[in-house]
């Protein structure tokens, strides 16, 4: 039903979409031009070039083996033939097949690369930017925009961080400079910061850029300090309408590294748990067991929760983009549909996306840009947790006649099954986004032009949440529980900026940029909950007779005024400088704190123009790279140096009274910027007629001024405050390769290489020392001088101890054989060893490195792409083996990771022996190593030979298959190592799709 | 097209003259961060009205203990219950966890370090208070009496609150100045002396008495009677026992307060009645009226496992079997067979078959359930604690849903039954006939026979235990008495169940440890209680 809808309106936005494109095509006296293409330094030939007939929109594109057929108008003379990499000609039509070699680029490097407030030659980059291939990142069939940009740049790190469906990801670049700041990048979509990177349908990029050094960033300075991604949309082109569909299906399955216990195993377990606890003697099965678990042991129906709660499930996409223009006039615009069902019943997501830029001109003088973005989506999420590793098999999830059963473990218990409390609840937000971009440019005079860019940004979501009179929590007398809660946010944003390059001569280049900004973001929420409901039967819209709790309003507003300069200079295009300035006042700084002054220099040296160079036949590229300067961070909730007061009502003999007073978080009137200082170092190089080119680079940054929830005492009477103190530094080393090993007629390699490194440490914290004058560190908060922000501060696993142990003069003198035995590193008094504060070591939880290598393969029409991506010494704690909650403690209540634990005739120096109550030093076993090798995308497609085409009608047509996280290998064990074995788990999924051209 | 052009020219206006006004204008007030949903706390501390919401905040804030914080519900206000030898504990949780002393004991536990939600509400309480009471005198009042009201209110909140932490953490930092951000890292590194703690506790209830009213419209305010109370706690802590007589009797002759006539009211409905002192206030459903708490589900056992037996509300509600009578608790009722304390008034002791559909041969419904022996073999011993231990209904939602584990109704804290017994131990040595009088108030009123010899500790401490168990007090009474390590080695859990606290009391654990991360923030020389490593 909902999908017809989606259709519907899909319907009535395409014809709208083609009022707009009104462009004519005459009929002339027409004439057939034939020809090959070919690479002039192999003769080989170059499929896929565009052969254009000059000045119309008419052209083609050459096949597998060079080949064009191009009809052009009687009285066409010229042609231009074009390829990528290689320099583009112009010829004149000759009524004999003509042959056409293009030289190769030398200079490959000038791609056109998007810099904030403008696009400049590759070539000529001060600052470190680092452009994604496109191509490859959109293979990962998801709607998690971040999850594309995992392994497609260095110093790019991406955390899954909900993998259900409609779910996110974390970016970090470059390191965590900031403790409780934020540590997200700042997303950029066609000159427009967005709140949520997934709010941009992927088949609409067109590229993607990362500013990782100060120098790129400082141009959007007050929200770049976690570096910056540049997203750049697809636009119209002048020449004839192009239409690109493209659909694609993935079944998404589940893979584990672990085994949980069965009915039969878990039993035991809990005997070997009783057994501990009662001195080695087992006790009675119907004094351990309830009668509805002692029946399931009996009869041999044991409950396998995963199997009955997951199930595969599936993903479709389809995306439909129509693009062209005139000399005036150009437009693209796109419409695409997703869909995705979750792992879990009930949890799905799907989003339509409307997409149109136009640009039109106006007089030679003026022109304007309007960029719409609208989007649909649905979200639904499963209901409470979906704990079905922890859940026992004991039980009984459904009766005799297969109907689900409320209370697994029988009717006088009280937890619930899982499946019913999926069944008997809903919880799904819609959310409708609105972008509004109107851009105008003013040509003042050839040097001199001004640009006013608007943008209004609406995104309203609604949930509802429903949980029905047989759920765990709408049951009894609740009649019904239901929670409605909109969030809108408003984002409004206006630009002027003026960009000025006079012209000098020859030798200097000068580009001036000044640029005024005003921002204003503001989130308004809702929320109330009601019970009470005279039947389910309208879910959530139904009338309740009682609120629950106390309706909750919050109204935030934040703002930004921002103004910013950059100088280009350009010194006989070898030396390249940049000076950029920029001062930013943000509200939800203190009074007299508001504003914030970063500037920062760059400079770059292309050696490969030096006479030293120039006629190197081994290096064709070699530049140079230095930036040093500040970017700040605001990203705080605003409010923070203001005294709130919460919310406190009270009843008097059942007489509501409203009551107030300040909560959890004291107001610190002095609060200010956090400032990120980075140097950064690199070199770009093209060798071997730039087969191989590269970069190379290192960057050291330091944020001062963290602005960090610092604990208060408990004798404050506050939690927390939010404070600026100390210092982190992060220092990385970044290598990007591409080699194109092999290319000859039939077949092409070339393979890409990125590794990355990242140290994080905090220098200092709030300066105060103790009685011997060390600095002090923030044990509550775990933060250790020295040391980075993300550690696991634990004990070090030894073994378990066993029979004949000398226990008694150990430091765990209470121990018994078969619990966990930690090493003692060192003793206040060697009297009196014992395990304390000082035998915990601080372990740091980032990798030591990371990367990914693609390579691609392409044999005739057939591409193989395949990407792996590594994570080299990264630990993480899981709960699954190291917490009782999670089922780690084998107490026999929980379930969890099967493994092979200590008994005393089996006694295991890996696990502890089961026990009531949990092992003391459990956690010790829950730090793991989280490292891991991941195919995370195989695929393999064919493009039809321009035959095919011609007879088919269309302008190109591929065919592909992909998996996705196919094979991985890690330690760590969960469904895959990102996430915990608890939460939703992450999938492996199999694609295939087709792409039509027209 | 042409409306896009439009569009931007309207656009381009507006924007232009608002850059213009921008820049010719100052951006500070641009700038301003707003409280655009929330009330700022400078109006709280500057106006007659906002001092009124502050003080009921206060009310708020206590109550957060029972309702919120790091352990589930079932932990947050009966710890002090867990930890006294009345108990045992059953069903593993929380509760029972505190009471065998598996936490509580070492610092690092997790149980342990999470008693750290009870230092913090009661010093976030402290420092609501102090700023109220600071505040006071720099805010015009519509009159003398609200402010000696709000005031009192106030410093009833920092006695309670003081002498609550001090009774529990033992190394307690008393301060009367409000945090601000200017001092609010500012580190003790020193507990306060007895004399600073008691100073203060005396001087804010001797102004609360003279400040409030006996009795209060708003039922769940401080009086003054509930102030001559709490005074008369202070008083006989401090081993004052004429002063403790002298604030018991001020409430015990005052015709606002008498004991009610039968044990079966005291707990019954709201608790709005005239031996109520002090009651926390909740209701269902109404804005302000609070959370739901999980404390009859910890006290009552799993009756309804039992076939005929089903969840009513005359069995008591919904139970787990964690924290229920213990042995000591259950025979010291037991003396007298007439108490009717233990007869489904304060205590449940026999559960009646009420499920017509499913009952035993032989059995109607109203028949007591056929109990497993206490004192059989261990799986009919633990049949006896899992699901027909007597428990206690003191907590229990007599309008509520009995199949629901979760409850909310009011909680009494203090009631004039205590202010008896004070009495009646601060006359033991001074007036016996009088200090019998007071002790055989409360015994006749439960029916049980009066006792004719004179008042001695015992007998103190046995009626306290019958009358007032898991009210919260025990605790700190065995520990005021010096009884608390001689006590639980005795008595804690039963003889043959979970007695584990009888082997790990220690005497030092009379004194919670102050949380590791609580210690921290207070200074490099702030001192760990006696006992515990540093």
């Amino acid at each position: 039903m909902k999908v017809k809808q989606h259709y519907q309106k899909m319907k009535v936005v395409f014809s709208l979409l083609f009022l707009f494109l009104s462009i004519t095509v005459m009929a002339q006296s027409q004439k057939t031009v034939t020809g090959t293409v070919l690479s002039a330094a192999d003769n080989m030939p170059l499929p896929g070039a565009t052969v254009i007939e000059k000045g119309t929109t008419n052209g083609t594109s050459t096949d597998f083996d060079g080949n064009f057929s191009l009809t052009v108008n009687s009285g066409a003379t010229t042609l231009i033939v074009s390829y990528i990499g290689y320099v583009t000609q112009e010829l004149a039509i000759s009524s004999a097949p003509m042959t056409v070699l293009l030289k190769v680029d030398e200079n490959v490097l000038d791609e056109v690369v998007v810099v904030g407030y403008g696009s400049i030659k590759k070539s000529d980059v001060v600052g470190s930017v680092a452009s994604v291939d496109v191509e490859e990142a959109v293979a990962i069939p998801t709607t998690n925009v971040s999850e594309m940009l995992r392994g497609r740049a260095a110093g790019v790190q991406v955390n899954l961080a909900d993998a259900r469906p409609g779910g996110s990801s974390n970016i970090i670049i470059r390191g965590k400079a900031s403790l409780d700041a934020g540590n997200d990048p700042l997303i950029i979509v066609d000159g427009i910061p967005y709140d949520s990177i997934n709010d941009v349908a992927p088949e609409d990029i067109t590229s993607i850029e990362i500013l990782k050094d100060a120098s790129s960033q400082a141009i959007y300075g007050s929200r770049a300090s976690n570096g910056v991604i540049l997203i750049t949309t697809k636009r119209g082109k002048e020449g004839k309408i192009n239409v690109n569909y493209h659909g694609y299906t993935t079944v998404q399955t589940l893979t584990r590294n672990f085994e949980i216990y069965d009915g039969a195993e878990f039993a035991q377990l809990r005997r070997e748990a009783q057994r501990t606890g009662n001195n080695n003697v087992y006790l009675d099965d119907d004094v351990i067991f309830e009668p509805l678990e002692l029946e399931s042991i009996q009869t041999g129906n044991y409950t396998d929760w995963e199997d009955i709660v997951l199930r595969d499930a599936l993903l479709t996409s389809h995306s439909l983009n129509v693009s062209g223009g005139g000399e005036n006039t150009k437009v693209f615009s796109s419409i695409s549909y997703f869909t995705q069902d979750g792992l879990i019943p009930s949890s799905g997501f799907d989003r339509g996306t409307f997409r149109t830029n136009i640009d039109q001109k106006i007089t030679d003088k003026f022109s304007v840009q309007a960029n719409i973005n609208f989007q649909t989506s649905n979200q639904d999420r499963e209901s409470n947790n979906i704990d079905f590793i922890n859940i026992s098999p004991l039980a009984k999830a459904f009766d005799d006649n297969g109907d689900l059963l409320q209370l697994p473990f029988g009717p006088t218990t009280t937890r619930f099954n899982p499946l019913w409390n999926i069944r008997e609840s809903v919880n799904e937000i819609k959310t409708r986004l609105t972008d509004i971009n109107l851009v105008g440019n003013y040509q003042i005079t050839s040097a001199l032009s001004y640009k006013l860019n608007t943008f209004l940004r609406h995104r309203n979501a609604d949930q509802g949440i429903y949980r029905t009179r047989l759920h765990s929590s709408g049951d009894g007398d609740v009649n019904g529980l239901a929670t409605l809660g909109t969030k809108n946010y408003r984002e409004q944003l206006i630009e002027n900026i003026i960009n000025y390059k006079p012209k000098i001569n020859e030798d200097h280049g000068l580009d001036f940029t000044f640029v005024h900004a005003i921002n204003e973001r503001r989130t308004e929420e809702t929320e109330i909950t009601k019970s009470g409901f005279a039947n389910d039967a309208l879910s959530f819209n139904g009338d309740a007779t009682a609120v629950v709790g106390e309706p909750t309003r919050d109204v935030e507003e934040r703002k930004l005024v921002s103004f910013m300069g950059r100088v280009r200079y350009n010194l006989l295009d070898k030396y390249l400088f940049t000076l950029t300035a920029r001062a930013d006042g943000s509200t939800v700084f203190a009074e007299n704190n508001k504003w914030g002054y970063f500037p920062a220099a760059a400079f770059a040296w292309k050696m490969h123009e030096e006479s030293f160079l120039k006629d190197s036949q081994v290096i064709n590229q070699m530049k140079f790279r230095l930036s040093y300067g500040d970017t700040g961070n605001e990203g705080i909730d605003p409010r923070q140096s203001l005294g709130v007061a919460g919310a406190l009502p009270y009843v008097f003999g059942g007489v509501s009274t409203g009551g107030f007073a300040g909560i959890e978080r004291l107001p610190n009137p002095n609060l200010k910027w956090e400032t990120t200082r980075a140097l950064n170092v690199g070199l770009d190089f093209g060798v071997i007629k730039n087969r191989l080119t590269g970069t190379l680079e290192y960057y050291k940054t330091n944020t001062t001024d963290l602005l960090f929830d610092r604990d208060l005492s408990g004798t404050s009477g506050y939690t927390v405050t939010r404070f600026n103190i100390g210092e982190v530094e992060n220092r990385g080393f970044e290598v990007s390769l591409n080699a194109k090993i092999i290319r000859n007629e039939d077949f092409r390699w070339t393979v890409g290489v990125n590794w990355s490194t990242n140290s994080n440490e905090i220098l200092s914290l709030d300066g105060t020392l103790d009685q011997d004058g060390n600095p002090i560190d923030f044990v509550n908060d775990g933060l250790f001088i020295g040391e980075s922000i993300d550690i696991i501060r634990t004990q070090i696993f030894d073994g378990i101890w066993q029979e004949g142990d000398d226990i008694a003069n150990s430091a765990q003198p209470d121990a018994m054989p078969g619990e966990i035995r930690v090493v003692n590193i060192t003793d206040e008094d060697p009297e009196v060893p014992n395990i304390g504060q000082e035998d915990l070591i601080i372990i740091d939880q980032n990798p030591d490195w990371y990367g990914s290598i693609n390579t691609t393969f392409e044999y005739k029409g057939f591409e193989l792409f395949a990407d792996v991506y590594i994570d080299h010494g990264s630990t993480r704690f899981n709960p699954y083996q190291g917490e009782s909650n999670s089922g780690a403690g084998l107490q026999g209540n929980a379930n969890g990771i099967k493994v092979d634990y200590y008994t005393p005739e089996n006694p295991s120096n890996q696990f502890p022996r089961p026990n009531v109550t949990a092992d003391p030093f459990l956690r010790v076993l829950g730090v793991a190593d989280a490292s891991y090798v991941r195919l995370r995308t195989l695929s393999l497609g064919y493009s039809f030979s321009s035959d095919v085409l011609t007879r088919l009608g269309l302008r190109s047509l591929n065919v592909y298959a992909t998996g996705t996280n196919l094979i991985t290998s890690t330690d760590y064990k969960s469904y895959s190592p990102e996430t915990n074995p608890g939460s939703f788990p992450d999938t492996k999924g199999l694609t295939v799709g087709i792409k039509i051209g027209i | 097209m042409k409306n896009i052009k439009k569009l931007l020219k309207i656009r381009y206006a507006t924007v232009f003259m608002f850059a213009l006004f921008m820049t010719v204008s100052s951006c500070e007030e641009y700038l301003q961060d707003e409280l655009l949903s929330d009330i700022s706390v400078d109006f709280l501390y500057s106006s007659q009205e906002g001092l009124e919401n502050a003080v009921v905040g206060l009310y708020t804030i206590n109550r957060d203990i029972y309702t919120k914080g790091p352990l589930e519900n079932d932990a947050l206000a009966l710890v002090p219950q867990a930890r006294s030898e009345l108990v045992l504990g059953f069903t593993s949780g929380h509760l029972s966890f505190f009471a065998r002393l598996g936490w509580g004991v070492l610092q690092t536990s997790f149980g342990t370090r999470r008693t750290d939600h009870y230092w913090q509400n009661y010093y976030r309480l402290i420092d609501r208070s102090n700023a109220i009471i600071a505040a006071a005198d720099n805010v015009e009042f519509s009159d003398e009496a609200t402010k000696k009201r709000i005031v009192g209110e106030a410093k009833c909140w920092r006695a309670h609150a003081y002498f609550t932490l001090y009774r529990m953490f033992n190394n307690i930092f008393v301060t009367t100045t409000p945090t601000t951000p200017e001092n609010a890292f500012d580190k003790p590194n020193d507990k306060s002396s007895e004399a600073e703690i008691f100073g203060l506790l005396n001087s804010d209830l001797d102004d609360a008495i003279a400040s409030l009213d006996w009795t209060t419209n708003q039922f769940g305010r401080w009086t003054k009677a509930s102030a001559h109370h709490l005074k008369a706690k202070v008083a006989i802590w401090e081993k004052k026992p004429d002063i403790a007589a002298i604030h018991a009797d001020a409430v015990i002759n005052n015709s606002n307060y008498e004991l009610v006539p039968n044990t079966s009211i005291v707990f019954d409905g709201d608790l709005n009645h005239t031996e109520s002192l002090f009651v926390v206030q909740f209701e269902e459903d109404a804005i302000g009226g609070g959370d739901r708490n999980l404390m009859n589900f910890a006290l009552l056992p799993r009756y309804n496992d039992v076939d005929g037996v089903k969840l009513s509300i005359e069995n008591g509600g919904r139970g787990l079997s964690t924290l229920v009578m213990n042995e000591y608790l259950r025979n010291l009722l037991k003396e007298d067979p007439n108490d009717d304390r233990d007869d489904g008034n304060y205590y449940i002791t026999t559960y009646r078959y009420n499920d017509v559909d499913n009952l035993p041969p032989g059995k109607n419904v109203g028949d007591p359930v056929d109990s497993p022996s206490e004192f059989g073999p261990t799986k009919e011993r633990n049949e006896f604690y899992r699901n027909l231990n007597p428990g206690c209904i003191k907590f229990r939602q007599e309008d509520g849903d009995p199949t629901q584990a979760s409850m909310i109704s009011n909680i009494m804290v203090y009631r004039l039954a205590e202010t008896y017994l004070i009495a009646a131990e601060a006359y033991m040595l001074t007036n016996p006939g009088k200090s019998l009088g007071y002790l055989n108030a409360i015994r006749t009123r439960a029916k049980a026979a009066p006792r004719t010899a004179a008042v001695d500790m015992q007998a103190i401490m046995d009626e306290r235990a019958r009358e007032l168990a898991f009210e919260g007090q025990r605790f700190y009474f065995i520990k005021r008495i010096g009884k608390y390590f001689e006590q639980i080695k005795n008595y804690a859990g039963n003889d043959k169940s979970n007695n584990q606290a009888r082997s790990r009391v220690e005497p030092h654990l009379e004194n919670w440890p102050i949380p590791i991360a609580e210690l921290l923030l207070l200074g490099p020389d702030y001192p760990q209680n006696d006992g515990y490593p540093e």
